[in-house]
């Protein structure tokens, strides 16, 4: 496709279509599982709601791939472009519950403010972590500079008097996958820590924030990443808990998403994440949390690079692809994919660690923004599954379950004190 | 500022127990305050119920459809034949046993029960439609309708064990179903007994009550006793 023929597209276009990693969130989504992701800042001053709607009014121009509502086609989903007015509301105790697509003036994503908070929950099909950082970074800045702020543009924050650009909506899987390269995928039965589910749309959020530089000394101190890290805390704390419950022993599988914009240099604004797994099998022995840490990062830097990345696109994009599931009408494509998550999805892994990384904000912003908080999606079988952004100095390490022990949460955290880092937790279940 | 004392943890003013393990906050220094806000609102804001009801209509709209087709055809092209009581009474019947249950609203207080009577009075209105237009003789007041009776009652007591005893194990809940077959099978038999005495079925009733009464009884006690189960592991091990 020429880059002319792609603009034309963006300009002219009522309708587009939903990016490869999109194309499975409708089919998956139900009154139990859709994946939401939710983000929040905390800034120095109090929200107000008019400003706020008024300041999210202004950007939704600047961001044509949010500002859309779902419609079905008769072989695919397509986004069209959502003239409603966008709805703001006050925060609630029960967060990233379930989109309905015909809810919230047909937007499939949610503004809500508390005290000095605004956050953003927004389906994923709309886009990543990092799109979702950027919205909320662009946000967050119109509304400061609409209480007589000045905040210049730059990092995160997105000029709103520009106009889209075509490299941020456009399909990077399309453009980066390696033809005829593919990667099996993951379908073994793996380790699930059980628990009593919350009655139905409740979740434990909770979220502990910590010095970046102490958890960058402690990971650099065994030659990791936070990400890495992280992992491996993770890996260790199942593996105990697998131990302790004494019954058969099988793997256990982290997912790792890993942000693809690095990598290609890809500007979009749309998906471009695809998850990594780090797996230890108990029955090769018992591992030390130093050869944990070794595996996984020695695991996650043989994997992460263009060629295996692009043959990860690859698997996906011939969904996209191939002429005969293309002809295939929506209704069993939906019925397919649901399927498929059923069997696969979160039955091949333990637990999710998405790392979305430092959020980069003007220098004039800085001082009005205590912080980010990032929430993956809920899972359904795994028990928690946990997001970290930082911002400054401050590192918040969120887990979003859906059971009622915090077991996962607790030896988590329990760990990292053990380890040095001060921690700090708030939860919206105290 | 305050600490777990369990996990280490800094927590936030406003809790007053530790998130992560519910140890409560006691700190002489720094008295609990209740001005201190909470990093989350308490109220929880549910989403709407999902709208079955709006299919259940239309399913309801769409099984109405043939009925009204076929009445008038029955009437004016084949006068004397009743064909379109047929078409009209199994319509009627899916659409009580499918439908009805998407348009009684769950909240409401017995509905399973009501589900279940209704299903019942429509089996057997259904029966009687068979019987009424092909089938002579009293089997119907007899033996079906006792029947359906029966099997009524018998689904009434079930649901109302499985709804106060939501907590029992499953096997326990198992025997209490297959206890509520035995009986059905034995209320068949009786009907069968008194209304037919000269019809001569070889006990194939009887022989489920036994079979299920003998599994109903021997998980009942497997549920039970600790001791029988050690020793029925301990006698069949692989």
């Amino acid at each position: 496709m020429s880059n002319g023929k792609k603009e034309k597209q963006w300009a002219d276009k009522p309708w587009f279509r939903l990016d490869n990693a999109a194309l499975i969130f409708p089919g998956q989504n139900s009154e139990q599982w859709s994946n939401v992701i939710r983000i929040s800042v905390d800034l120095t001053i109090t929200i107000e709601p008019e400003k706020l709607k008024q300041a999210l009014c202004d950007i939704l121009p600047r961001f044509p791939t949010m500002a859309v509502q779902l419609k079905n086609g008769f072989f695919w989903y397509y986004f069209e472009k959502n003239d409603n007015e966008p709805i703001i509301r006050p925060d609630s105790n029960n967060q990233g519950v379930r989109i309905k697509y015909h809810e919230n003036n047909r937007f499939l994503f949610r503004v809500f403010y508390y005290r000095n908070r605004i956050a953003l929950e927004a389906f994923h099909a709309l886009t990543d972590g990092y799109g979702c950082a950027v919205f909320l970074s662009t946000l967050a800045a119109q509304y400061l500079r609409l209480c007589g702020h000045a905040v210049s543009c730059g990092g995160m924050v997105l000029d709103i008097k520009e106009a889209p650009k075509p490299e941020e909506l456009e399909d990077s899987f399309i453009r980066n996958a390696t033809p005829g390269a593919t990667l099996p995928r993951g379908t073994h039965d793996v380790y699930h820590k059980a628990g009593i589910p919350l009655p139905a749309h409740t979740f434990h959020i909770i979220t502990g924030h910590m010095p970046v530089d102490r958890v960058k000394q402690r990971a650099g101190e065994r030659g990791a990443t936070v990400t890495e890290y992280f992992t491996a805390v993770l890996l260790k704390i199942y593996l105990d808990f697998q131990r302790q419950e004494a019954g058969k022993q099988k793997e256990v599988v982290i997912q790792v998403p890993v942000n693809g914009r690095n990598v290609f240099d890809s500007k979009t604004l749309r998906n471009m994440s695809v998850c990594y797994t780090v797996g230890i099998d108990p029955k090769l022995g018992e591992y030390t949390f130093e050869e944990l840490v070794r595996q996984t990062s020695l695991w996650l830097r043989y994997v992460n690079n263009k060629k295996t990345l692009g043959a990860m696109f690859n698997s996906n994009v011939q969904l996209q692809t191939s002429p005969l599931l293309r002809a295939i009408p929506l209704f069993i494509k939906d019925f397919g994919i649901r399927l498929s998550f059923h069997f696969t999805a979160e039955k091949t892994n333990t637990a999710l660690f998405t790392n979305l990384g430092v959020i980069r904000l003007p220098e004039d912003m800085q001082p009005f923004v205590e912080g980010y908080i990032f929430m993956p999606s809920v899972g359904k079988l795994n028990g928690g599954r946990m997001g970290a952004v930082s911002c400054g100095n401050t590192l918040s390490v969120t887990v979003a379950d859906r059971y009622r022990e915090t077991d996962v949460e607790r030896e988590f955290f329990r760990f990292l004190i053990r380890d040095g880092i001060p921690v700090k937790i708030i939860s919206n279940f105290t | 500022m305050s600490y777990c004392v369990n996990c280490g943890v800094q927590l936030d003013d406003s809790a007053k127990v530790c998130a992560l393990c519910g140890t409560p906050v006691l700190n002489p220094n720094q008295p609990q305050s209740d001005a201190a806000e909470p990093p989350y609102p308490q109220t929880v804001v549910l989403p709407l119920e999902e709208r079955k009801r709006y299919g259940a209509i239309i399913a309801s709209l769409v099984m109405l459809l043939p009925i009204l087709v076929c009445i008038p055809i029955n009437y004016f092209i084949t006068p004397g034949e009743y064909w379109s009581v047929y078409v009209a009474a199994t319509l009627i019947l899916l659409w009580i046993y499918f439908v009805t249950p998407f348009l009684i609203r769950r909240k409401l207080p017995h509905s399973p029960y009501i589900s279940l009577v209704l299903d019942g009075v429509i089996t057997a209105a259904y029966i009687y439609v068979m019987y009424h237009y092909n089938s002579s003789g009293s089997w119907f007041l007899r033996i079906a309708l006792p029947m359906i009776g029966a099997f009524v009652v018998l689904g009434c007591i079930l649901i109302r064990y499985l709804t106060k005893n939501k907590k029992a194990p499953s096997i326990r809940k198992i025997a209490y179903a297959l206890v509520m077959v035995a009986l059905y099978a034995a209320a068949t038999e009786f009907i069968f007994l008194i209304s037919m005495p000269n019809l001569i079925v070889d006990c194939a009733a009887l022989s489920i009550f036994f079979t299920t009464a003998v599994l109903a009884i021997f998980l009942r006690f497997a549920s039970d006793s600790k001791r029988f189960r050690a020793w029925l592991s301990r006698k069949f091990f692989m």
